[in-house]
Parts: structure tokens; sequence; C-alpha cells
């Protein structure tokens, strides 16, 4: 017998039951299994493993009844189904679109566009746009994603440390993924780089742990705005060649001067010295901290102890 | 030809069933093109499914599919009237990639790209544009559109580009391939005339550009995947050990080997041929590194070329 016919008929199974199956009862109900029971045992575990690889839903329960020794599975309907969003097939041609357009860079990233656009009706239209972006397909950023539409909480490690975090926002800025959320140890409001964070994010507990507060479109800070350091305006000047550069990062607001020669002097707002420090030097020689005195001569003094 | 694995042909026959079992009748060619299924594998599944149901398996307790005149139906499939919720990984690739698509230049903003995410938001509990913001690059869009169109009227361009790892100036002229977006940066694929060869240039290094009336013969194969910077074999090799304080250096840069070095520190040996790209780092990380291999005056040459400028003052 193939194999997706027994998978048909197990996840058929698990559905439909109102209570949960005990093992020996789903190799009796469902044709496929093996009628030794070592072997059947062994096809039910392997078949019960993909599906949930696959997402399935497959919940192991005490049943009622009899079988007090042993655990049964089924598939609760209202964690299985996808709740119709509704899409008209223009929408669903503009998701194609976007998909082939856009791609995550992942062993994944191209195959669940795919069978996302598949679960959602397909999409009718031909040709393919070519490739104009490309984002790092980072596994936990799609498990932060999916914490957050469930507003259930994730354990992680950081730094070094155990972090417990209500998920409020994953955002993809300046080429990484970022979760922000409220970090229960700290007691406040964080951002992590979740290319940062050591080994897996973890969903903990129960979805419906929390309420989000209402979206701040913010940016995440630059790394010298993450310091605790006392707030100082750096007054930095850059030449012609790298102003442009520059104003990407630091942003219009923060250009005060363009001279007839095209450099450019900006006010910069810093509480982390060391890495406005290093921002700094990426420019070489085509940059100089005007002011305040004290943090021109940090950077002297840098420099003196390397040359 | 060989078949797809059970699980990938369980994904799509469980999204497929119950479009199919929701209309009266779709013709197998539209449910093929809609699901980019071959109509043999399709047919081969379907036939298969009609032998599915639960137990007893007596017939009203069995999936029901039935062809004719090149349309199908499918009945007492309430198993699967609707298809599996979206995985994780499914929801960041639909969702991230609407969302970048969204912030390309020229996108419509309130178009049907933007209300099919709010509607699989709001599905997902994740929106409507709450849970997730992409942001690419901000390159100014006059480039990005000056760029794209000289890709696709293949005219060659002027340019002026800032090379970061040699710190220098030049002007090139190049035929323009692509321009793409990778790890959230702008990048224009093209053949440099100058270079003799292909090169990628990062689109907020290029400091000026101009259109030639110049066309050229774009290259049979589409030019200018997303690709990384890569070190050459033979570019020169540099071994530094790094003291705590400097650890993110073998971190951020890609290198060879890190190996723990005597006295708490850390030993990272990388291949560089950009000398300002070295210089870089060796700058930032100070006093914390010290050169085991590699030309041991370059830090200190650039720092005294940046204190040259503190000091005329």
């Amino acid at each position: 017998m193939d194999r997706l016919e027994r998978l048909v008929n197990l996840v058929a199974a698990l559905i439909d039951t109102p209570r949960p199956l005990t093992r020996r009862e789903i190799a009796e109900r469902t044709p496929g299994y093996s009628d030794d029971p070592a072997a059947a045992r062994r096809n039910f575990e392997r078949d019960k493993e993909l599906l949930r690889q696959m997402g399935f839903p497959v919940v192991v329960e005490a049943p009622s009844g009899d079988h007090s020794e042993e655990v049964g599975y089924r598939i609760p309907r209202e964690q299985y189904e996808l709740p119709d969003p509704g899409l008209d097939e223009r929408e669903l041609e503009a998701l194609r679109l976007a998909a082939s357009a856009v791609q995550l860079d992942s062993e994944w990233g191209g195959d669940a566009a795919v069978a996302a656009l598949r679960k959602l009706g397909g999409a009718v239209g031909a040709g393919e746009p070519g490739v104009a972006a490309a984002l790092p397909g980072d596994e936990r950023a799609a498990v932060a994603l999916a914490a957050v539409g469930e507003r259930r909480r994730v354990r992680f490690v950081y730094r070094g440390e155990e972090r417990t975090v209500d998920p409020w926002r994953v955002s993809f800025h300046r080429g990484h993924w970022y979760l922000a959320g409220f970090d229960h140890d700290r007691a406040a409001e964080r951002l992590y780089r979740l290319d940062r964070v050591d080994g897996e994010l973890r969903p903990d507990g129960p979805g419906g742990a929390f309420e989000r507060p209402p979206a701040a479109k913010a940016r995440p800070p630059m790394p010298w705005q993450l310091g605790d350091g006392e707030p100082v305006t750096a007054v930095l000047l850059v030449d012609a060649v790298q102003a442009r550069w520059a104003r990407q990062e630091l942003g219009d607001a923060a250009e005060e001067e363009v001279r007839p020669d095209g450099s450019t002097v900006f006010r910069v707002e810093v509480t982390n010295r060391d890495a406005f420090r290093s921002f700094v030097l990426g420019f070489l020689e085509h940059a100089e901290v005007l002011g305040p005195p004290d943090l021109r001569a940090e950077l002297v003094a840098w420099l003196e102890s390397v040359a | 030809m060989s078949r797809p694995p059970a699980d990938a042909r369980l994904g799509r026959l469980l999204a497929i069933v119950p479009w199919i079992a929701a209309r009266d009748g779709p013709t197998v060619e539209e449910v093929c093109r809609r699901f980019r299924v071959d109509e043999d594998e399709l047919v081969a599944d379907l036939n298969l499914l009609f032998l599915c149901g639960v137990h007893p398996f007596t017939p009203d307790v069995l999936v029901d599919v039935t062809f004719s005149d090149g349309r199908v139906w499918i009945g007492m499939a309430d198993w699967f009237r609707r298809p599996l919720r979206l995985t994780p990984q499914e929801a960041l690739a639909l969702v991230s990639a609407g969302h970048a698509f969204l912030s390309l230049p020229g996108a419509d903003a309130s178009g049907a790209l933007a209300t099919a995410l709010e509607k699989l938001e709001t599905v997902l509990g994740i929106g409507p544009g709450e849970g997730i913001d992409v942001e690419l690059a901000g390159a100014p869009p006059a480039v990005l559109d000056a760029l794209r169109e000289a890709c696709r009227d293949r005219r060659k361009v002027r340019i002026g580009y800032y090379s970061y790892g040699r710190d220098g100036h030049s002007e090139r002229v190049v035929q323009p391939w692509q321009v793409f977006n990778a790890g959230g940066q702008w990048y224009l694929s093209a053949w440099c005339e100058e270079a003799r060869g292909e090169r990628t240039f990062r689109v907020d290094r290029i400091t000026s550009h101009e259109v030639t009336s110049d066309g050229f013969d774009p290259p049979a194969r589409p030019g200018g995947t997303p690709a990384a910077y890569k070190p050459g074999e033979e570019d020169p090799v540099w071994v530094v050990d790094l003291d705590p304080p400097a650890f993110w250096v073998a971190e951020s840069y890609p290198h060879d080997s890190v190996e723990a070095a005597p006295g708490g520190g850390l030993r990272v040996t990388f291949r560089s041929g950009e000398p300002a790209w070295v210089e870089r780092i060796l700058l930032r990380a100070g006093r914390h590194a010290r050169v085991v291999q590699g030309d041991p005056s370059l830090a200190s040459g650039a720092a005294r070329r940046i204190l040259a400028r503190y000091r005329v003052r």
C-alpha cells in the first residue's frame, strides 16, 4: 500500500474521532499498518513524527474508558483548520507575484511560500517576475512570528542568559531579523537580534498569554544609541564621497550643514561611545569628530594607542 | 519520473482537496495550473484518495472522487473541508515576501497585495500591520529607478563608485544586468568595462550615475544572484589574536577558523585582499587585537593617516 494512502487515512481517523485513539485502535482502524504489533508501532511513530513536522496538531491525551494505561491521539479540528481569510483572485495573484519576486534564503524558503499559497487556494496567473529581493530565512524569525500571532511566550538564550519574553513584533531592518517584546526577567521592553539567539526559540505555555500593545513603528536603534551612557551630541564631519552613506545610516534629520565641497556635518545623539567610535572608524580618514572636545580626545587617544 | 516524497504529496493533496470539494466540478486543467502540479501526479493522487476514509470503510465513510469530461468532483471529504493551518515557516515566507514587495520602489501600497496581507495577517493573529515589519535599505528611489530602467533598456551607465574594501573612488562604465536587494541591501550586478569582468556594486556606494545612449547585448544567462563577499584563494592570510573585548570580530566577519589563543583570547584566521577592510577591523578592535600573521604596520599606518587629520587643527 502507498504510504500516502495510509497517511490520508490516519489523518482522517484522527480528525474524525471524538475521543483520543490508542495506538492499537489506530492500527486496527487504519489500513496499511503491519499485523506485527512491533512493526505497526514503528510505522505509527514514523507517521506521527512526519505529521508533526508538517504542522499537523497531533495531540496526546489520556483516553477515556478502559485504556487507562495507554495514551491516545487525535487531531482537534479547531487547531487543524486554517480559517478562511477570504482572499479574492486578484489578491492571491498579488501574493504569488510577491512570493516569486522576494525569496527567503533558506532550505525551506521556496517550498514554504509555494505550500502557503496552495493552502490559500493557489493562484491562476502565469509568469515569474524574477527575483528582486532575497531576505535571510531564519527559522527563529518563523517561530517568533507564530508566537506573536498566538500571543504565546517564548524562551531562549541571549548573550548567555535565559530569557522569557512576550513576543510583540518581528521586524527586518538593515539585513537582520529582530524580535521586540516584553522581557519578564528584566521587566522591560527589549529588542533582540534573532541571529544572535543561542540555539532555538522555544514557545512556552498556552496561547493568548498576554495583550500586545499597539505597534510602535520604531526602527531598531542604531548601535551607538544602545547603551546607558550619559547622552552626548556628537558633531561629525564626513567627506563628500561618503556623505550619502552617512546620511542613510544617520537619517536626514541628523544633517546639519552641507559644505561647498560636498562634505557634510551631522549631529548624532550618542549613548554608547564604543559603538560610535566603531562607526566613525569605518570612514577611515574620511570623517572627523569635530566635538564635543572630550569625544574627540577619546578618539585621538584610541588611535594613538594603535599608531 | 520519480514521485515527490509522501510528505510533499500529502501536503499538496490536503491543500487541493478542500478547494475542489468546495466547487462544482472545476476542470482538471485549472486545478493543475492553479496549484502548480502535473496532471499525471494530480490524477494519481486523487485516484488513491478515493480508497481513503475512516473505519469501517463502507461507501458512506469513503471519499468520493469523480472524473468526467475533464472535470473533477470530490464529495464525502468533510474531514478535509479546510486546509491545514500555515506552518510558521510558510507564514513567514509569504508574509515577509508580501511586505518586502510592498516596500520595493513603485509598489502599490493600497492595491491587492496590501489588502491580501491585511486579510492574511488577521487570520494569523499578527495584524493587520502590527506583528511584522520589513524594511529594505533606503537607497534613493531616483537612483534605483534609473538603474532599473537602464537594465531594462540595455543602456550602459557611467557610474562613480566608492570601493569600501579598497577605500577608493573611481569612475567606470558598466553594462547593467540586474538590480536586486539581498539581506536588506541594494545591489547592481553588471559587466564592468574597466575591469573586464562581472561585478556587483552596492547601490548606496554609487556616488553618481549617468545613463548613456550606448546599448549593449546582455548575457544569455541572467546574471547576479545575490552573492555575499567571498575572499579569493590567493588573498593574503591574516592571523589575529583577540582579547575578549574584540571577540565580536570573530562573530561578525567571515573567517576561516577560530581557536583558543594563549591567555584566554581567540586566534582568528581569515583571508582578505582588501586592505581597507582589514584596516577597519584592526582599528575598531584597537589594542585588543594583535596581528600574528600579515602586515603588522597596516593598522598603525591607517591610524596615523586618520590622526593627521586631527592634528592640523
